[in-house]
């Protein structure tokens, strides 16, 4: 019955990939109804099994695990269309059956990590960060911490958890009674960075032991950095950590990291803080389970931006001249924020489109607009703006009160067609920042087009929408 | 011409978004050049309340809407009935409406005492009210729309003392039953619409900056602005909710 479960649903994935439609959930779905052991079953089959979860960075950080994996030799499987539901999971184990994978490396959406834990009994478990996203589907972020750690409960007895030590939401989860159960903190040390520049309306500045706010002493972007509370609460000492640190703005960094297995540069080629810690995550986890460091070393400076992460494209216009275009997802206030902050001064030198859907997988309730920041970019754009996407009025609307003048809005609700405005408006650089849905519809129109005549900086295939 | 707006506890009462109020009260103001000045009151203030033109009291995660049931109650509890009782404009979103009431009774029966400012009581109920929302109100005087995003699980029931703010056109508003949503009593609005609520309601905005203006100057005629990007926001939310 297994076995003929596995057939069918291989059977599925091959129609799926044939039709060339999305959807990497429902076979996945189909195999799990005809035999709902599946997962178990075939989680069971690879040697070891890590999840990744946290609110921002998973599908970057989970492929630069997968990257680690496979330069030092291993033969490791990931969910690689970021399709990370248990549906979508189940479809990636069915898909690699067969293979002998010593490793498979999955993220998880926060809320499937229970039914994920209880089923795969993964070896090492990864939480990025906890922010603000898509209040609509979990309530609030309470809740959505509350199921992580009720995923981590069900750990089997000597696996390990890996956890951002300057985000102290992520953190406060190794630092209750866990006997059974391996700790590893990740972060940065207090000297290699400034303290951010943007206003961050947080999700977590309170203590979740007794309510006061945290003192910062150093504050990297949003919640995360060297923070303590009058409690006794404190950021606990990472034994992974940047511990020298040169920022190469849009080239992203030279990081020296002190860990237990000796002290390393690592050539980090993606801009942002964020990315910054995607990879520290990564190589935390990657030593967690004895990748060489050579390996280590080799993945992270080949490391390319997950489809829409930071990644650069060379886009022309519809005369046929060539522009640079930088697409970055912003899903949330703290992604949104840092994504500026990295990106301000070329952005307000040219032009810039938003591109923000309301539908299921962006979120449909919109508030979040006003925490972002958008005043300190106000403060310095001087350019018009493209809002497009089916809440363009509504990111109008929030720019025209962050102090930009209604004359340099230019709202295009159809993302097609703000596409083509905005590449004929940008001098030489496009800056577009999409919300879930609107990358994958910008994904398509490029595709649908041909229009991609290149990469510039990073080199990386482009994956098939989820 | 200037306003003082007091923002309650912006630093707990955060979650959706709703520093959006704010920030379109001062805009606003400023436009049609009247001073604004903007002051957070945090938790263990003491503050004179009444001192201000208007106050706002956003929403929070439910730890931080215990803090300050307590705080409501033991630090600011009287002075902010003194400012209501002087008319102070107040706007009250979701958790911050919850709190101004008479009671809030939790899903283990237990009840919260609130601030007895607006006529209603809240329960908890079991499935969240998540979705866009759309209501007719008659506030200003004429009917109009109200647009916006709620997303609570307490049922709010309103009393003989208050009148809710509108309508339910498309939505589920105070209690998902009797088809309205908000309380109205005085200068208060109460309301479980976040969006930001103001922004994209900017009548709603000019009429509580009205009933500041009037209480510290007398009568008082706001200068009209453009709102075509506010009212073209509005529409496509008011066509699609309720096509």
């Amino acid at each position: 019955m297994r076995f003929i479960a596995v057939l069918i649903g291989k059977a599925l994935i091959f129609l799926v990939r044939l039709t060339g439609r999305g959807g990497s959930n429902w076979p996945g779905k189909v195999v799990r109804k005809l035999f709902p052991g599946i997962l178990p079953y075939l989680s069971l089959k690879v040697e070891k099994n890590i999840l990744v979860t946290g609110t921002n960075g998973k599908t970057t950080t989970n492929k630069a695990i997968y990257s680690m994996l496979t330069q030092a030799g291993f033969n490791a499987m990931y969910n690689n269309t970021g399709a990370n539901l248990i549906t979508g999971i189940t479809t990636a184990y069915v898909e690699k059956y067969g293979q002998k994978n010593e490793f498979a490396t999955l993220e998880v959406d926060e809320a499937n990590m229970v039914m994920a834990v209880r089923e795969i009994q993964p070896q090492v478990v990864l939480v990025t960060n906890f922010f603000r996203d898509q209040l609509d589907r979990y309530g609030e972020l309470g809740k959505t911490v509350q199921l992580v750690k009720e995923g981590l409960s069900l750990l089997p007895e000597g696996s390990t958890i890996v956890l951002n030590a300057d985000d102290p939401l992520t953190a406060q989860l190794g630092m209750q009674e866990i006997d059974k159960l391996r700790v590893v903190f990740y972060g940065l040390q207090s000297n290699v960075l400034r303290n951010t520049a943007f206003a961050d309306v947080s999700d977590a500045r309170h203590c979740l032991q007794c309510g006061e706010s945290y003192v910062y002493e150093k504050n990297f972007y949003a919640h995360l950095g060297h923070y303590h509370c009058s409690c006794g609460f404190r950021r606990p000492e990472p034994t992974v950590f940047v511990s020298r640190l040169e920022d190469r703005g849009s080239s992203g960094f030279l990081a020296e990291i002190t860990s237990p297995q000796g002290i390393f540069t690592v050539d980090i080629p993606l801009p942002g803080v964020y990315n910054l810690y995607n990879l520290l995550a990564a190589i935390a986890v990657a030593l967690t389970v004895d990748v060489p460091l050579a390996g280590i070393k080799e993945a992270v400076r080949g490391t390319g931006a997950a489809f829409g992460r930071m990644e650069r494209l060379l886009l022309g216009t519809q005369d046929g001249i060539t522009k640079e275009t930088l697409i970055s997802l912003v899903k949330n206030p703290a992604g949104f924020n840092a994504v500026m902050e990295t990106l301000l001064e070329e952005i307000v030198e040219d032009q810039l489109l938003i591109v923000v859907n309301d539908l299921d997988a962006d979120g449909r309730d919109i508030s979040w607009f006003w925490d972002v920041d958008f005043e300190t970019l106000a403060q310095k754009a001087s350019n018009e703006i493209v809002v497009s996407g089916l809440r363009a009025q509504d990111m109008a609307v929030r720019l025209k009160y962050a102090g930009i003048p209604e004359e340099r809005l230019v709202v295009v609700p159809e993302i097609e067609k703000a596409l083509d405005i905005s590449l004929e408006k940008a001098k030489s650089r496009l800056y577009i920042l999409p919300s879930y849905t609107a990358m994958l519809k910008l994904q398509d129109v490029l595709r649908k087009r041909g229009q991609v005549q290149g990469y510039w900086k990073t080199e990386k295939k482009r994956m098939r929408s989820a | 011409m200037h306003l003082r707006i007091g923002h309650l506890y912006p630093e707990h009462l955060n979650l959706y978004g709703d520093r959006g109020n704010v920030i379109a009260l001062a805009k606003r103001a400023e436009w049609r050049s009247i001073g604004v000045m903007v002051e957070s009151i945090g938790l263990n203030e003491e503050v004179d309340l009444s001192q201000y033109d208007l106050l706002f009291i956003g929403g929070g995660q439910d730890r931080d809407q215990t803090l300050i049931a307590k705080d409501l109650k033991l630090v600011k509890g009287n002075s902010l009935l003194d400012a209501a009782d002087g008319g102070v404009p107040l706007l009250a979103v979701c958790g911050g409406y919850q709190l101004l009431g008479k009671y809030y009774r939790l899903s283990t029966g237990e009840e919260v005492e609130g601030l007895g400012l607006l006529d209603i009581s809240t329960e908890a109920g079991a499935k969240r009210l998540i979705g866009n929302i759309v209501l007719e109100t008659e506030l200003t005087g004429e009917k109009q729309t109200v647009v916006g995003f709620e997303n609570h699980s307490g049922r709010t029931f309103l009393g003989s003392e208050v009148k809710p703010l509108g309508k339910v056109l498309s939505g589920s508003g105070n209690n998902g039953e009797d088809g309205f949503e908000g309380s109205v009593q005085g200068n208060i609005i109460g309301t479980y619409i976040h969006g930001s609520l103001l922004p994209k309601n900017p009548k709603i905005t000019d009429w509580l900056l009205t009933r500041a203006l009037e209480r510290k100057f007398g009568q008082v005629q706001l200068q009209e602005l453009n709102d075509n990007l506010e009212e073209s926001a509005h529409q496509v939310m008011v066509k699609r909710s309720l096509s």
